[in-house]
Formats: structure tokens, sequence, C-alpha cells
């Protein structure tokens, strides 16, 4: 007699009890940590690669040094998880890295500590915080960028307004997939002069993006596709950042961009409000604002000191990519002009993308 | 025969074991006691509970709270913004154009993977998993090279002196529908083909005997047996298609703005979590309404 075709294995008591052992336990793997008492290491969170790398070497390790308060690093700042953070009262995050409207979004919620003016020294800066809780630590640039393999010096835009102009430099072009600084730029290229921007008129840029429309190629969401796309020869022209276009040319790819008028964008440093760490978060801030921590950490990340007399202590090749922030020329991005606006702005600039 | 000894067995319940061991569940009655299939779906639907239902329960809470408690303002919300109309009736057209062109492409494809040897079979089904498991960041830059204005397709096709000039096939409808057909083809493919291979082969033998035609074999004999394997590749790709996020991104054009980016602007940058909670219902909502549809319409099918 052979044995009868079982089609699935029977279900003794002994394999019951280990699926139900095994199922109940299953939820233990998964329920977060306990909450990090305050002797805990401080956590920077930023974004990763590049700019990870220099805080880790030129911010971090100094200060751990200096101070034995020991700073772990994480990746990806995100406003949903602060506030999934502060409504459960389990702060996993101590500072956070904030592009312009990240910091301002995140200072209307509520979600950073006022700043101690008793730990942070404020009083040498080139911009000052729109915010009292935020520290702008440094600014970075961006411009008109083309492929020098393809346009030859006089062939390309050197500036915003030529940038604009596609009777004298045809081709196509890009932008980026929000409002902030795309305004400005279609403002500035339609004649407004760059020190009465703010409060911007709104129609009037809209006026000039619609005739600039057409010829925009890609609307840009994904930050690698600014230099991507000129690359791959697939726009004319580009708005570019300069620590892309510096990573680019050294790494032998043919782009170039113009210094000569740029968007000024501010990066802050932000205290998660309620964070045990607190102190040891402020004492962070006020060590990354010393003149020569922020010089070396900008010289690394091609981006602008915000500390004074910082600039100077940066080396030679990357002051070449930091424009004068004194040049009337550069559009200094106001965070709290976008504070009030972006909300209500970018919902009617995503709704005009669609038509 | 093979058949009587399996009729022998039933009757001691082919699922126990050989020897009566004592059994945790001798201890339940009778009646109570579970199945071992109840058993063995405990710990998924446990799961599942845990990290499908209650989030969709949270996200449901969340889209009905204001400020001062309960309060509709979230739909009414979406249900007066243009931008989310818009916005909706662009998702639905590509995520409908990318699974109408997978289920065209995927058709003849799992209709010759389910007639030749299991070998040549396996192969083919790697061949359609290796595109499936690349990432999508990967695939999507790879079709800019592929297909941008400068690519290799337009070099090719200039170099051969095509007359109708570059091809615009990125950064546009046309580039975010390739992509996304090619990334849907697997889901229309594998349910295909899982219920072509159900067919009993003996009717299409049948089929031969009375004199089909291989045109009337497929028209009248394979056709209709596998509508609802492509009934349901067909739901399962358009329902992937809604939620596509990278892809639209990477590369659409100006007007290629998906429900996930609409979602993602709203939970991330502008914090409005009531809003982007229930732009996410509503969607859900349209999808269990268009999978009841579908269900009541091939019910009544069978029964017709």
């Amino acid at each position: 007699m052979t044995k009868p075709s079982c089609p699935v294995a029977p279900v003794t008591r002994r394999t019951f009890m280990s699926a139900a052992a095994a199922a109940l336990a299953a939820p233990a793997l998964v329920i977060p940590g306990r909450a990090r008492a305050a002797d805990g290491p401080v956590v920077f969170v930023t974004w990763g690669g590049v700019v990870a790398k220099a805080v880790k070497e030129l911010l971090a390790e100094p200060f751990t040094r200096e101070t034995g308060i020991p700073v772990v690093i994480a990746d990806g700042p995100d406003l949903a998880k602060v506030k999934a953070q502060i409504q459960t009262g389990n702060i996993e995050w101590d500072i956070l890295d904030l592009p312009g409207a990240m910091a301002m979004s995140g200072s209307k919620s509520g979600f950073w500590e006022p700043i101690d003016t008793d730990i942070v020294r404020t009083g040498n800066l080139l911009l000052s915080a729109p915010t009292p809780d935020l520290v702008p630590i440094y600014t970075y640039a961006a411009g008109v960028g083309w492929n020098t393999g393809r346009h030859a010096d006089g062939a390309h835009p050197t500036d915003i307004v030529e940038y604009f102009d596609v009777q004298r430099f045809p081709g196509t072009r890009t932008l980026r997939a929000r409002i902030s600084e795309t305004l400005e730029m279609a403002l500035v290229a339609s004649g407004v002069p760059v020190d009465s921007l703010y409060p911007l008129d709104v129609e009037r840029g809209f006026k000039a993006l619609d005739e600039f429309k057409p010829h925009v190629r890609k609307w840009v969401s994904e930050t690698a596709q600014m230099t991507g796309l000129l690359q791959s020869e697939e726009v004319d022209f580009s708005y570019v950042f300069t620590n892309r276009i510096r990573a680019a040319q050294e790494g032998g790819v043919p782009l170039a961009m113009s210094m000569k008028q740029c968007t000024i964008g501010s990066l802050y440093y932000g205290v998660v409000k309620g964070s045990p760490r607190r102190e040891a978060a402020m004492k962070f801030i006020d060590f990354a604002m010393r003149p020569q921590q922020n010089a070396a950490l900008c010289s690394m990340m091609t981006s602008i000191p915000n500390a004074k007399d910082a600039t100077a202590l940066m080396d030679a090749e990357a002051q070449k990519w930091a424009p004068d922030l004194g040049n009337k020329q550069h559009i200094l991005i106001s965070d709290a002009y976008w504070a009030e606006h972006y909300e209500e702005l970018n919902a009617r600039f995503k709704e005009w993308l669609l038509t | 025969m093979h058949q009587d000894r399996l009729s022998k067995e039933k009757g001691r319940g082919s699922l126990q074991p050989a020897r009566a061991a004592p059994s945790a569940f001798a201890l339940i009655p009778r009646r109570y006691r579970p199945s071992a299939l109840t058993a063995f779906m405990t710990p998924g639907i446990v799961v599942m509970s845990i990290g499908f239902l209650a989030p969709l329960a949270i996200a449901w809470w969340t889209s009905l709270s204001g400020p001062q408690g309960w309060s509709v303002d979230a739909y009414a919300g979406i249900a007066g913004s243009t931008l989310f109309w818009r916005v909706m009736r662009g998702t639905f057209e590509i995520a409908l154009l990318s699974s109408v062109a997978a289920l065209l492409l995927g058709y003849p494809l799992a209709l010759h993977m389910s007639r030749c040897a299991p070998r040549t079979r396996h192969m083919l089904m790697i061949l359609v998993l290796i595109p499936f498991w690349t990432s999508i960041l990967v695939k999507s830059y790879a079709f800019i090279v592929l297909f941008g204005r400068a690519g290799l397709l337009n070099q090719a096709l200039e170099a051969s002196l095509f007359p109708f000039g570059p091809l615009d096939l990125i950064f546009n409808r046309t580039g975010v529908g390739i992509a996304m057909t090619h990334q849907v083809i697997p889901f229309v493919v594998f349910p295909l083909l899982t219920s072509m291979l159900q067919i009993d082969r003996n009717i299409y033998r049948a089929a031969d005997v009375m004199g089909a035609s291989p045109f009337t074999t497929f028209w009248r004999v394979t056709l209709p047996l596998t509508l609802p394997g492509a009934a349901a590749a067909f739901l399962i790709s358009f329902t992937f298609g809604l939620g596509a996020y990278v892809t639209p991104a990477l590369l659409g054009g100006r007007k290629d703005l998906m429900i996930a980016n609409l979602i993602d602007f709203r939970l991330r940058e502008t914090l409005d979590w009531p809003a982007a909670s229930a732009i996410a219902i509503t969607l859900t909502a349209v999808v269990c309404v268009l999978i009841a549809l579908a269900r009541r319409m091939s019910r009544s099918r069978a029964m017709a």
C-alpha cells in the first residue's frame, strides 16, 4: 500500500503552537525603541551624499572631540515625520538641515524650538533669521547653465534676463516645477528691478511665465535632472545649482554656468520642539556657526557661508563658486514671503501648468 | 485505482495525521473547531489588518478631522478644486492608456508562453521579470537615454535618413504611456498566463476535431475562457497605474501631474493632512466602486 496522497502537511499541535507563537511574537520586532534619554547622542538629519559626508567630517566629529557629546547623522528631513514625532511625544530627531520653504513651513506649524541666544551667538550673521526659531547657516546659488560642447561663448544666455530671451537665444529650457524661485526669475526677466521684487507682483509674473511656457521643455521636479538633461543634450539651457555644476566639471562633463546673476536660497538649522537634547543641539549649532567651521563646510559643499568673514577662509577653488552676497544683481529669495504665500501660489502654479 | 484509495481516506479525514495524536483542536468543541484553512489564513489576516486596514482607518479618520473636531471641510475643499479634478482625470487617462496597451501587448505574449515547452516558458518568464525587478528610477533614466531627442532611437533614425525629424517621445503623455506600459506588463502577463494554463488542453483538441479553424478556436474558445483572467489583469494594472508617482515626475510633461504627486504636495509640503487623506480616501473609494462594478459584470456574464 502506498502512503495516502496528502496535499497539505497535517496540522499537528506542534506546528499550530509554533505558528501561533511566531504570529504573536512578530509585533515585538516592529515596536519602535523606547524614547531616547536626555544624555543620548544628538541626531542631525540631513540630505545624504556629499552633504552628510561634509557634516560628519567637518562638524560632527570635531564637535564630539571638543565637547564629548556624540552626534549621529540621519537621512532625509521630512516635515511629516517631524509632525508625527511631535504629536506622539517620541522625539527621535534633534536638528534638521532645512531649505527655506521647509524651514518656514515648519516654523509656521510651531515645530522648532526658539533659538537659545545664550548658547548660540547670532551677532555675526550676513543674513539674519526671518524667525526666532531658525539659524541661517549658509546660502546656495543657482543660475543659468549650458553645455559647453554645444554652445560656445556668446551663443548662450549669461543672466536671468537673457535666459528668458528666446529671440536672442533660441532653444529649449528647463524651470523647476515649483513657484518659488521661478516667479522671481520671471519678474526679473520682465523688467522688475531686483531690489524691489517683494512683495511679488503675482499677475505680472504669471503673464511673463505664460509667454515663456512653450519654451520650457521640462519642468523639473528631481534635482538631478537639472544637470542631467544638459548632459544628455535634451535641453539647450537649464537652471542649475552651483554644487552640481562644480561636481560635473570635476567629473569631466562639459557643463558650465554663469555666476553673473544667481538666485540665492538659504539653508537653516532648526531644533525640533520638545527635544530632550535641546541644549546639546544648541551647542552644536553655535559650533557650526564659527567662521572656521562654516567656511570648511561650505568649501566642501560649494555654498556660501553665512558667518561674517567666513568667505575669506574658504579654499580658493570653492571661492570661485561663491557669488558675492553684496552684489545687487543676485536675487535673494525671501523665505518670509513664501512662508505666507507658498501654499496658495504653488497650488495655482500647478493648475497653471496643467492648462 | 488511485481514486478509490482517496475516497477510502476521506472517511478518516485526509488532513488528519495517521496516528490520532492528542491535539489542541481536540479541546475545542467540534462545532467551533477552525479548519486548517482558517488556521493558515489567520496570521496573514492579522498582518493585513495591522498593516493595511488600520492605516486606512487612520487616513479615513484624518480626512474627517478639522481644527474643531469632525468636519467635512477637506472633502468640500477637494470637491471644489479644479486642480483636483483635472489631476484625477489625467491620472485615470494615463492609467487606462497604459493598462489597455499592456493588455494588448501582454495577451499575445502570454498566449505564446502558455503554448511553448515549460523550459522555454520559464526562460521567457525570467525575461519578463528582470525589468520588473529593476529599480524604476534606473528604468526611467534609461528611457530618457533611449527615447530622448538626442537619444539612441532618434540617432538611429537620423542615421537611416528617417524623414519625419526627431520623434518627441519623452516629457509628454507618450513618454509616460510608454514607460508605464512597460512597468505594468508583468502584472498583465502573469494573471493571463495562469488562466491560460488552466484551460484543459482537451478543449482545443475537441475544437479541432469539430473542424474549427485556428482563428475560430481563438475567437470562440480561447478568448471567452481567458476573459476573466484578462479582466483581473486589467484591474490589477489599472489600480497600479493610478498610484504611479516617479514615472510621471521624471518622464512626464507639465500636463502629466498624477494624483500621487498631489497627495505628496499636500502631505509633505503644505502639511495639510486632512486634504491629503481626503484625496487618498476618494481614490480608494473610486477604485473599490470600479472593482465592484467589474465583479457584477463578470457575474452577470457568468449567468448569461
